[in-house]
């Protein structure tokens, strides 16, 4: 059974007037893969996403979690199997990276959310996966770029979710922790066989790491292949016109 | 997470150790004793509210009236009992209530300047009470004293509403306005707004009531009555009450609301509850003691340096503490022993809480990110 699926999907806005941004959309997502989406900017990726996990509702079909329709599940539920890494840059201030990662806890714990020592313990497995340990009792907003990023990665791991997704989680990277958190993510895939979804910009990291490429176009149409597939149907070319062309030349 | 080697194993139980010996160590040494002072404190400014006033009064006889027995002079025991009892229980409660609610906004709003006086949640509690006592018309020493109960009930009921309405505007305008500056700024023109209009219905008021008025727009502890008081507390104990059953989905409201909704909060009813607490305890603070400046924008920036914390679920009591000690301190120095005169409440306040205010905007000079 897939981790995610939609069958025959519409996204886009209803307020003010209905929007339909992407139609008939048919995807699914399974366990110990890692799909990157990738498309031109205003081409829905965040709607996509934002839909995909629940944060929006469709506009027509359905979204299944693990077999269950998404809007039948409740708030906790939902909290349980996906975990979110988003744009939004916060650092709250005086929030130490181990008080941050025990807030993924929350759709486990009581009305207080008190962590219990099961709790406690899948908060030191996480820190230990996502190689946090050493600042676990720093403060968040001290932090650079990219350690706050895989801090975030290891609070979403900390819901435990079946399925991790990423919005632009490379934007303020630079190479080297691109790669680094790239190879995390590749990781949680290949050695937890969690299902991990990134959205990015980044075609070459994407090319690198991605098992599945989901391609938005910008004319409405997702394009779903492995990296090889997609390059040899031309599809890059297609979305990102003469860019890629241009791209293409300039790599060995 | 079953691949862990054996290697990772070990790894693991030394993380787990030195996490467990950090997070005792926190608590043991900077949580504990921090909660060890704020106790202290609150009790000492209790007991000197009780027994340092305006008149002086031998300790010996302050505690004869406090146990109800006879003092030597039967004006004693009237000053003692009815005068400084409800005025330190007062003071204790209003400044919990003003700092947990000024966590509370700080929270709802990200933004570190928030506080119901600064949003002029206040202001929209007295405009509720000055509606219902300027237009009742009676004309007493105190504001409220001679409506009775129902009138008590009224008055709070007022205010609660004021205070809702101002809050929901504010919120309304703070999903439009994302700049943190822009809205302290909307909070304040409103704050102007509603105190127009008070000082519209004072206007028509019968100089009795506007001597009484004047008197509590300045803020004091010391116009709740004995007959008043339980009304008082139960109301702030009510909302403190709701602010404690929040305090878990607002630590999560601290990562912004979709990191909140994606761990499952209810983003809705913690808005609401967050809105109904802080029109509580701000609206029956403001309608039995006037609009009081400044104690819940500091309180809580005090408690999180102190504390070096975030969480709700220690900034909560650290706060109700915190605030009840300063109400009480600011009290005792606006009513120095000996002394003819009487500060305004509020500028005693002012002179603690600006400075709090200027050091937070000079650490964090963009102030966005800094919740």
């Amino acid at each position: 059974m897939s981790v995610l699926s939609a069958a025959d999907l519409a996204i886009g806005f209803s307020h003010p007037a209905q929007r339909i941004l992407l139609d008939r959309l048919n995807v699914s997502l399974e366990a110990g893969t890692l799909v990157c989406l990738l498309g031109p900017n205003g081409a829905g990726k965040t709607t996509l996403l934002r839909t995909l996990i629940g944060l929006l509702p469709p506009l027509r079909g359905t979204v299944w979690l693990d077999g269950d329709d998404i809007r039948a599940l409740s708030r906790r539920d939902l909290a349980q199997r996906i975990g979110m890494v988003l744009t939004d840059r916060v650092a709250p201030a005086m929030m130490t990276v181990r008080e941050l990662i025990s807030l993924g806890r929350q759709p486990y714990t009581g009305w207080l959310g008190t962590l219990s020592e099961q709790d406690r313990s899948i908060i030191d497995d996480v820190l230990l996966v996502t190689h946090t340990q050493a600042f676990a009792s720093r403060l968040v907003a001290e932090l650079s770029d990219g350690e706050r990023q895989r801090v975030f990665v290891a609070r979403a791991l900390a819901q435990q979710p079946h399925l991790l997704v990423l919005d632009e989680p490379t934007a303020y990277l630079d190479l080297p922790h691109r790669v680094e958190l790239m190879t995390l993510l590749q990781r949680l895939t290949r050695d937890q066989r969690r299902a991990v979804l990134v959205s990015t910009h980044d075609l070459d990291l994407a090319l690198r790491f991605a098992d599945i490429i989901w391609l938005l176009d910008g004319r409405g149409r997702l394009m779903v292949g492995s990296p090889q597939e997609l390059g040899a149907s031309g599809a890059f070319s297609r979305a990102f016109g003469a860019a890629f062309e241009l791209y293409q030349q300039h790599i060995p | 997470m079953t691949t862990l080697s054996a290697e990772q194993r070990a790894e693991k139980s030394h993380v787990a150790a030195v996490g467990a010996r950090e997070a005792k160590l926190r608590f043991s040494h900077r949580w504990r004793w921090v909660f060890i002072a704020l106790l202290l404190l609150v009790t000492a400014a209790l007991a000197l509210s009780l027994f340092v006033g305006s008149v002086t009064i031998p300790a010996q006889e302050v505690l004869t009236a406090l146990l109800g027995g006879e003092t030597s002079r039967a004006g004693w025991t009237k000053i003692v009992q009815d005068y400084r009892v409800p005025k330190a229980l007062t003071a204790l409660l209003s400044g919990a209530a003003l700092a947990t609610a000024g966590l509370l906004m700080q929270t709802l709003f990200r933004n570190p300047l928030a506080d119901a006086y600064v949003l002029g949640i206040s202001s929209g509690a007295s405009l509720g009470v000055a509606l219902v006592v300027l237009s009742v018309g009676v004309g007493t020493t105190t504001l409220l004293g001679a409506m009775g109960i129902a009138g008590d009930l009224a008055v709070v009921v007022a205010a609660t509403l004021g205070s809702t309405a101002v809050l929901l505007i504010v919120l309304l305008l703070a999903r439009r306005v994302q700049n943190v500056t822009t809205l302290l700024i909307l909070g304040l023109m409103f704050g102007y707004i509603t105190s127009a209009l008070v000082s519209l219905l004072a206007h028509f008021a019968a100089p009795a009531q506007l001597r009484s008025f004047n008197n509590w727009s300045q803020g004091t502890f010391g116009d709740v009555t004995h007959a008043q008081l339980p009304i008082f507390a139960c109301v702030i104990l009510f909302g403190l009450l709701i602010s404690a059953i929040t305090a878990k989905p607002l630590n999560a409201m601290l990562l912004g609301e979709d990191y909140a909704a994606s761990l499952g909060v209810n983003l809705r009813r913690v808005r609401y509850l967050t809105i109904l607490s802080t029109a509580l305890l701000a609206g029956v603070v403001t309608a039995f003691c006037g609009p009081i400046a400044f104690l819940g924008i500091a309180v809580p920036h005090l408690c999180r340096l102190a504390l070096r914390t975030s969480s709700h679920n220690v900034l909560i009591p650290a706060s109700i503490l915190l605030g009840a000690s300063i109400a009480l301190i600011a009290d005792l120095i606006a009513h120095m022993p000996d002394a003819q005169i009487v500060l305004p409440l509020n500028a005693v306040l002012a002179l603690f809480g600006a400075p709090v205010v200027i050091w937070v905007i000079l650490r964090q000079p963009g102030l966005r990110g800094a919740m």
